[in-house]
């Protein structure tokens, strides 16, 4: 008889078994393809990876020289890249399934499915136990026209990929399709990106969104914005797709078509048989159960927000709920981050979602940084959304170097209520980026000394 | 006759001497992910030399020659498949060696 048995060892439940091993249950955990789930396996982890290399590459071949670094003959093996990518597969899986192993957890390689309440069927093998977390995760979305033809890749298939398309439309401008642009194009690949929103990125500030269009446009991305694909054909090889913008509709023939418009939970018949709550995803409420008692839902498969360090801090709100230590979920302070080249980053509010009358908003450009001088970088800015009257951070945004590592500090703030001038009043290392931020706290305050 | 070297390496003394590690120095360092080999065929090495370097799921690890010698083969296959050696460590060489009898016999 189990404490727990997990349904899927993606962020959500990996993390979850662990810490529920951690506070001394017994846990069994169920995965039908690999441990670490989608984000090892088809999406953190390799974009990742990929994205590292074709980064190398560009510089080598754009940015060395200006550097003082002459390199002769720069090239790619795509080969090589693949490996380095499964390398990083591999070790972030082997991780897992070594945590599993040191924390006395019993890992079934198995496709689950839920009985009833208390047993778990896996493979062969049934399990007993007092709770199950479904934590089975999300898939690609397909829908018409390109379920209708064959060969329309998705994200999964670009891990999968044995060389670089000559060309590719990518349908969908979110932070997946950008992320897989930007890598494809930097290798040199003619890419075009339709997205319907009248930005890509449409769930940052347009300011944000443009920084990166500028980037993804100097190396030869196309970007049709307010845009979209209304027929796509297989002709011979090649795929013939018909986009329609604002100023023209017009046929594109491309290699390969690569659909990233979003991901839907994985929710299996055993489910819905058992009159699981379901909406978009499964519903549950703040302590993380579903509609049936002793049945706990964690991660995409909730269709909340598709993060794996959602997927983490919901995990573990779980493990504490079936300990008997009663959590909530909290979702206010999440970051976000996109690995383009500048990259991207915000948490809590965005400037198109403030509200004017009580917040504020100030900014302060990475050009005004002596490391972003030092690395030869221009592009990008810090932004933060305060409230007026008590100066609390309520958001960040950020697309420049290092803005991946550095949302951090915004994200400590907005959770624990620190204001502009506590956080203008920190001493921030010179030269760093983060002089980007500190800049952007005391523009908020009045006038940054550096600007 | 076999030799274990600090808990970490074992040495198969034959002619050529297989190298491996323990199963113990394998589990204080975590699974293996990646084994990087040094060395080549051929190349001539001191004890005390890293021949493979490890990366495992929580460390990197140097391998170091536990004699001098020259490699006469290195176990390219666990490149591709690093599972090998977790699963069984202490069958599983990383080099074999042509090395000096003095040497080995201090060991
Ligand atoms: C290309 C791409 C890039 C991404 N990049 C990032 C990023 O940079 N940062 C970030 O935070 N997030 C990123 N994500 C999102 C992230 O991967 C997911 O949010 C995260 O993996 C969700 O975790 P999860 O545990 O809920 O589900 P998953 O990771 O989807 O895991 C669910 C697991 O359940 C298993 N499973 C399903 N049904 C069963 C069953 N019946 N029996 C047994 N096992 C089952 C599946 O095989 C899977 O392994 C990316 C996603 C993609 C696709």
């Amino acid at each position: 008889m189990y404490d727990a048995v997990v349904i899927g060892a993606g962020p959500a439940g990996y993390v979850s078994a662990i810490k529920m091993a951690h506070l001394g249950l017994k846990v069994a955990v169920v995965e039908k393809e690999h441990a670490g789930g989608t984000c090892t396996n088809k999406g953190c982890i390799p974009t990742k990876a990929l994205l590292v290399s074709s980064h190398m590459y560009h510089e080598a071949k754009n940015k060395a020289k200006r550097l003082g670094v002459n390199v002769q003959g720069v090239s790619y093996d795509f080969k090589a890249i693949r490996s380095h990518m499964q390398r990083a597969i591999n070790t972030s899986r082997k991780g897992v399934e070594y945590l599993f192993k040191k924390n006395g957890i019993d890992y079934v390689k198995a496709e689950a499915r839920i009985e009833k309440p208390g047993v778990v069927r896996a493979g062969d093998q049934t399990l007993q136990t007092r709770a199950i977390l479904i934590a089975t995760g999300s898939k690609p979305t397909i829908f018409p026209p390109f379920d209708q033809v064959e060969g329309i890749w998705t994200s999964d298939d670009v891990f999968k990929a044995e060389a670089l398309p000559e060309s590719i439309l990518i349908v969908g401008g979110g932070v997946i399709g950008v992320e897989m642009g930007a890598f494809m194009g930097m290798l040199g690949a003619e890419v075009h990106i339709v997205e319907i929103m009248d930005h890509i990125l449409p769930g940052e500030d347009q300011d944000i969104a443009d920084v990166v269009k500028k980037s993804l446009t100097a190396i030869g991305v196309k970007i049709y914005e307010s845009s979209k694909v209304t027929k796509v054909e297989k002709r011979g090889e090649a795929f013939v797709a018909t986009i329609e913008t604002p100023k023209e509709t017009f046929d594109l023939r491309v290699s390969r078509v690569l659909l990233s418009v979003g991901r839907r939970p994985n929710i299996g018949e055993d489910v819905k048989e058992l009159g699981i709550a379901v909406e978009k995803g499964i519903v549950t409420d703040d302590h993380l159960r579903t509609s049936v008692e002793g049945i706990y839902a964690a991660g995409d498969v909730r269709a909340k927000i598709m993060l794996a360090h959602v997927g983490f801090h919901e995990g573990i709100v779980v493990a504490y709920n079936i300990k008997g230590q009663e959590k909530k979920v909290d979702l206010s302070v999440v970051p976000s981050v996109i690995y383009t080249s500048p990259e991207v980053s915000s948490v809590g509010i965005r400037e198109k979602d403030m509200d004017g009358e009580r917040h504020g908003v100030a900014k302060f450009p990475v050009a005004a940084s002596g490391r972003a001088a030092a690395m030869g970088e221009r592009e990008g800015f810090a932004k933060v959304i305060y409230e007026k009257d008590t100066g609390r951070v309520v958001g960040f945004s950020m697309v420049g170097p290092f803005a991946s590592e550095l949302v951090m500090e915004a994200a400590v703030a907005i959770k624990h209520g620190l204001t502009v001038e506590q956080l203008a009043s920190t001493i921030h290392p010179h030269p760093t980026i983060s002089e980007t931020l500190l800049g952007a706290f005391e523009q908020a305050e009045g006038k940054a000394i550096h600007l | 006759m076999r030799k274990v070297v600090d808990g970490k390496i074992w040495v198969e003394v034959a002619e050529p001497v297989l190298v491996g590690v323990t199963k113990d120095f394998l589990e204080e360092i975590g699974d293996v992910t990646y084994v990087g080999f040094q060395k080549s065929a051929g190349d001539t090495v001191n004890k005390g030399d890293v021949i493979v370097s490890l990366e495992t799921v929580k460390a990197a690890e140097e391998v170091v020659c536990p004699v001098s010698g020259k490699i006469v083969e290195v176990n390219k296959d666990l490149e591709n498949d690093p599972e090998k050696l977790n699963e069984d460590p202490e069958s599983v060489w990383l080099v074999k060696i042509e090395a000096a009898k003095e040497e080995l016999e201090s060991l």
